[in-house]
């Protein structure tokens, strides 16, 4: 390589435009330089603002429309490509050549895969009847994700999503509404904010939330602006991250899993010393609701007065200082408080969530300019920008509809426990209430499960128990890049994933990951993914594989009609006339019309559309309150509901009745109580007695370098950019004789892993962190926690328990866990 | 001589260290895996919980008016070209003597290996893309907006002329072409008593106390904290990798 000819570029080069497509919300812009049919390297935006360093630094008039920036790739989009060649990529169908698990694969052909999957449909149904088949990911939020199920006729939904719970659930019951069920039923979140609302506010509180390592290009620029602007913001979190940093004036360094006693104790504060926001809290509180949480918070219902000094001891956040910063927030009206999906993802999760909603509520911030719903996933999606070009597959009517029969996550228990079920050594409602199904419900047998592109083996609570779920189960298969991935080890099938990115054309047929992609719901841009090249060997899109299932099966023309006879030669040019003519029409539209979009060939040569987001920023129930109607009439009260009259009703309620009523969520029995609470020794939790034993909590947080599992064995990344390590403080490993970068074992009572050691003091004494995604890797021997292989990459899920009792199934999406750590000393 | 120096603006206190700029610059310029980084980003820590900062290093080469890189090599393969003023490295007359390396404060010339015959490799101002009017790829992709580039006197008017940051070389030696903008000053918003902190997190009552004395958290050994200090020349390329690797995944 001489650096004199210093040339990368070449006149054979050809760009082309497309966008990740992995399960980020983010949907960033990828300029792909193609050469001679292969990508040689991905470069920054240039559909707007081209060559601009920094654009739009503080203009007069605060931040324009975040539609108007350049979306600037993060670290995995410009790594991703090189996962195209990599040479373990599977690139043929594959049939199972061992045990399951083992990941001994054998190459077959397209043909003779297809027919084993069509077979086993069908033998499985008939064994086990409709409610067997179980596909993934995003058979949630009520639905099934299974693409033949309304023809097929079998299938299962499941209720909440893999994320969500510990914030949807408390939503809907101090709300009336929640934020991704709102997105579906009514067209736009809700609860959320546009980015640009931020700027309105006089003090951000980020609490749990590392924006810059999750979503840096429009939040994490957005925060940034807001802090250069002079607005304060807080950080209150276990570990000094990057947006502490970098965003924060100040660091709270708090113990997870104790927010809300902070919470209570502040809210305690505004009682006595007269802070509330009177004039909201009366017009939209409800106060029956109020004045029974106040009586908790205050002590006369139990004798014991929560004031700062009583948390203080819980949650390790001296009380000068939550009386303080109480104190502030209360004057500092509009507070755009941010509380991160991790706090609702603990054992009693949805007392923290819904105490940050009465926090807003109490000070009058949760509907104003500038202001927060509290619990919107500190994501910000606010508006929509306009409507989507929408392909109009024809596919025919819904002959059966796929009914919820468990909360979504629940599934590994679903099998795992079955055989009790199916030996009688539990009865069907047992078995429904730790499922999330109501009592009387059918049961789910679910004994095919497919993962189409997704890797639950590795990032659901509770790992043995998946790993014994798919061992399980009549059939299994899987869609992977990736043979080694912990779910792809596990498929009888296992099939070739396409780079919807990169390699064609996924059309989204009634599926995912449609060409048209934009951030889920904001709608403030789309992008058209354009093909860069042919994908290698015989990998083929996820909709021409259904759809030669569903010829098999007979129900090709109500599946995909428009595609029934297309011959894989033809797949592309015949989906990109499709989705030319879904353009052409949404160009039509009187209101996109007005906002002259280009012709299609115009628009292939940069296709991004942003859509010019007029007007103030949108805040939580902005168009509720524009037009005159009440935020809040979802509730009984009609108002917000800081007590739950339906929680109240109880354990027995729980398990026979859905919240609401024909949602087919049902919590199941447990204690669930009725108003955010402190509750201490929860399962995973710092106060767990467990922690007698297994002493330092264990949080998952996201990676900057992973979209969950997503990359985790790119070898760019991996080599380059970051170590996989456990997050240990000072203290902890001094204690264990730990230095920085030793061999350490990680284990509890469910697994154990080998792991490097990151001696640091930016975290929380008594806890550690690896960060979610790892891969489960056997390496080295066996043991009786870990029958399959130790771990030695470091998968956080071995350790997360995937139970409930005596809570119930709502807030126990865990991300939590108990562990003990110990010098290695062994080989690795 | 150069018609007009080019330079880069980095504002360290936008730097969150996650080293998009560094993969867009492999990305671009194919690069291979491993030492071969013409852009290194260090993430280290000071201080001592609960009073701890990260601090981070953004370290391509700095196209230095006074490149020592030239001035070491035997075997006259930099040269400082008078367009942009970037310093180009003629990777066939290098003969693989690292003097160079041993020259630069920086540690700017990058090799594929420890191999002895390796060639020497560095940032080159993304030069070719220089020659169609657009910016170095690095500048483009910062996800934070923490880059900028142009001539170095229109910078310094736009951003000042800060050229040193803490723990950096002293600029003086070899007149790196960047200016910076240095991480900011840390405000109280509330009042918050380390101490009293450290003793609250101290206890779990009524479990077993967490640590025993606030020597536990305060005092750290040398070598127990890995990321520590600033540490930008390396003996080996694993050492290299160690260091400009974060933890952050």
């Amino acid at each position: 390589m001489s650096q004199s000819a210093c040339g990368t570029q070449s006149s054979r080069d050809v760009f082309r435009y497309t966008s990740c497509g992995f399960h980020c919300f983010d949907q960033c812009v990828l300029k792909v330089r193609v050469r001679d049919g292969r990508i040689v390297s991905v470069e920054p935006d240039d559909t707007i603002h081209p060559g601009v360093a920094r654009e739009g630094e503080h203009p007069p008039g605060g931040l324009g429309s975040t539609a108007m920036v350049q979306y600037r790739p993060c670290a995995k989009g410009y790594a991703m490509v090189r996962e195209i060649y990599d040479p373990r990529r599977v690139i043929y169908p594959m049939r199972r050549a061992g045990k399951r698990g083992e990941g001994k694969f054998e190459r077959i052909s397209w043909d003779e895969a297809l027919d084993t999957i069509a077979r086993k449909l069908v033998e499985v149904k008939e064994k086990y009847g409709p409610y067997s088949i179980l596909h993934q990911p995003y058979s949630f939020l009520g639905q099934s994700s299974f693409p033949l199920a309304p023809w097929f006729g079998a299938g299962v939904a499941g209720w909440g999503a893999h994320s969500t719970n510990g914030f949807q659930e408390p939503q809907n019951w101090v709300y009336g509404k929640d934020l991704l069920e709102g997105m579906l039923r009514f067209g736009h979140f809700a609860l959320t904010q546009d980015e640009t609302n931020i700027f309105k506010s006089n003090l951000i509180v980020l609490w749990g939330l590392n924006p810059v390592s999750l979503m840096s290009s429009r939040v994490g620029h957005n925060l940034l602006q807001a802090r250069e602007r002079g607005i304060p913001i807080i950080c209150i979190e276990p570990r000094y991250t990057p947006s502490v940093e970098v965003l924060a004036d100040q660091w709270i360094p708090i113990r997870p899993t104790t927010d809300v006693a902070m919470m209570i104790a502040m809210a305690n504060v505004w009682f006595k010393e007269d802070l509330c926001d009177n004039d909201f809290v009366e017009k939209w509180v409800d106060p029956e609701g109020l004045a029974k949480w106040k009586a908790y918070v205050l002590g006369t219902a139990d004798g014991v007065d929560k004031t700062p000094g009583w948390a203080e001891p819980l949650c390790g956040v001296p009380a000068e200082t939550i009386r303080e910063f109480a104190r502030l927030y209360a004057r500092s009206k509009p507070v755009n408080l941010s509380v991160s999906l991790s706090m609702g993802r603990q054992f009693y999760g949805e007392n923290a969530t819904r105490a940050s909603m009465y926090l807003q509520a109490l000070t009058g911030n949760t509907f104003i300019p500038g202001g927060t719903a509290a619990a919107e996933l500190g994501l910000w999606w606010g508006r929509t920008g306009g409507a989507l070009p929408v392909v109009d597959w024809q596919q025919a009517d819904w002959e059966y509809v796929a009914p919820v029969l468990l909360a979504m996550y629940k599934w590994p228990r679903a099998v795992d426990l079955r055989e009790k079920l199916d030996a009688g050594e539990i009865s069907t409602e047992e078995y429904n209430n730790l499922i999330g199904n109501r009592a009387d419900n059918p049961p789910p047998h679910i004994q095919l499960v497919i993962l189409e592109s997704n890797n639950h083996v590795n990032n659901l609570p509770g790992m043995n128990q998946t790993i014994r779920a798919m061992k399980k189960v009549a059939f299994t298969l899987v869609f992977s890049q990736f043979a080694g991935s912990p779910s792809a080890r596990y498929a009888d099938i296992l099939l070739p994933q396409i780079y919807s990115a990169y390699e064609g054309r996924n059309g989204g047929c009634g599926l995912l990951w449609p060409l048209f992609t934009t951030t889920i719901n904001l709608g403030s841009h789309f992008i058209y993914r354009q093909k860069c090249i042919d994908p290698p060997g015989e990998v083929r899109p996820n909709d021409w594989v259904w759809t030669q299932i569903a010829r098999r099966l007979g129900i090709v023309e109500k599946y995909n009609p428009r595609m029934a006879d297309v011959p894989y030669e033809k797949w592309d040019e015949t989906i990109e006339e499709i989705y030319r003519e879904a353009y052409d029409t949404w160009a039509k539209r009187d209101d996109i019309a007005a906002l002259n979009p280009p012709g299609w060939e115009e628009f292939q040569k940069k296709p991004v559309f942003r859509f010019p987001l007029e007007g103030d920023p949108y805040y939580p129930f902005k168009h509720e309150v524009e037009a005159g109607l009440n935020p809040f009439a979802g509730t009984a009260s009609g108002k917000i509901e800081f007590y739950s009259k339906v929680l109240a009703q109880g354990p027995e309620y729980l398990r026979t009745h859905e919240v609401p009523p024909g949602s087919g969520k049902c919590y199941g029995a447990g204690n669930l109580p009725p108003m955010a609470q402190m509750t201490l020794g929860g399962k995973d939790t710092f106060y767990s007695e467990d922690a007698a034993k297994y002493p330092l909590l264990m949080s998952s947080p996201h990676s900057y370098y992973r979209v969950h599992s997503w990359l985790d064995n790119s070898p760019l990344l991996r080599n380059d950019c970051y170590r996989h390590a456990v997050w240990m403080n000072v203290a902890d490993a001094k204690a264990r004789g730990v230095k920085d970068n030793d061999l350490v074992r990680v284990y509890n009572d469910i697994g154990e892993m080998i792991i490097r050691a990151y001696v640091t003091s930016r975290i929380v004494p008594g806890t550690v962190a690896i960060h979610h995604g790892g891969w489960y890797l056997p390496q080295g021997g066996t043991s009786a926690l870990m029958p399959d292989g130790v771990d030695g990459r470091g998968a956080p899920n071995l350790f997360t328990h995937e139970e409930d009792l005596p809570n119930t199934v709502v807030g126990t999406f865990p991300c939590k866990g108990l562990v003990q750590i110990e010098k290695w000393r062994g080989a690795r | 001589m150069t018609q007009t120096q080019y330079g880069f603006f980095f504002d360290q206190s936008r730097c969150t260290g996650c080293q998009t700029c560094s993969v867009a610059c492999k990305s671009y310029h194919e690069l291979p895996l491993g030492p071969l980084k013409y852009l290194r980003v260090y993430q280290y820590e000071k201080g001592s919980f609960p009073d701890v900062r990260l601090h981070l290093q953004w370290i391509p080469c700095y196209h230095c008016q006074s490149p020592a890189c030239a001035e070491a090599c035997p075997a006259e393969a930099i040269h400082k070209e008078a367009r942009f003023g970037a310093v180009l490295i003629d990777s066939q007359k290098c003969n693989g003597c690292r003097l160079c390396y041993d020259a630069c404060p920086y540690g700017a010339p990058v090799f594929e290996s420890d191999d002895p015959t390796c060639k020497a490799h560095k940032c080159t101002l993304c030069f070719d893309r220089l020659q169609q009017g657009e910016k170095p790829v690095c500048v483009l992709a910062c996800p934070l907006r923490a880059l900028d580039f142009g001539p170095l006197t229109d910078l310094m008017k736009t951003y000042g002329r800060l050229q040193d940051l803490e723990d950096l070389p002293d600029s003086r030696t070899t007149k790196p072409s960047v200016v910076f903008k240095a991480r900011r000053e840390k405000r109280r918003l509330v009042p918050y008593d380390p101490e009293k902190a450290l003793r609250l997190f101290m206890r779990r009552d009524p479990l077993p106390p967490v640590f025993t004395s606030l020597s536990d958290i305060t005092e750290i050994p040398d070598d127990l904290v890995g990321r520590s200090r600033l540490v930008i020349k390396h003996a080996s390329a694993e050492d290299l990798l160690h260091r400009t690797r974060n933890d952050e995944g």
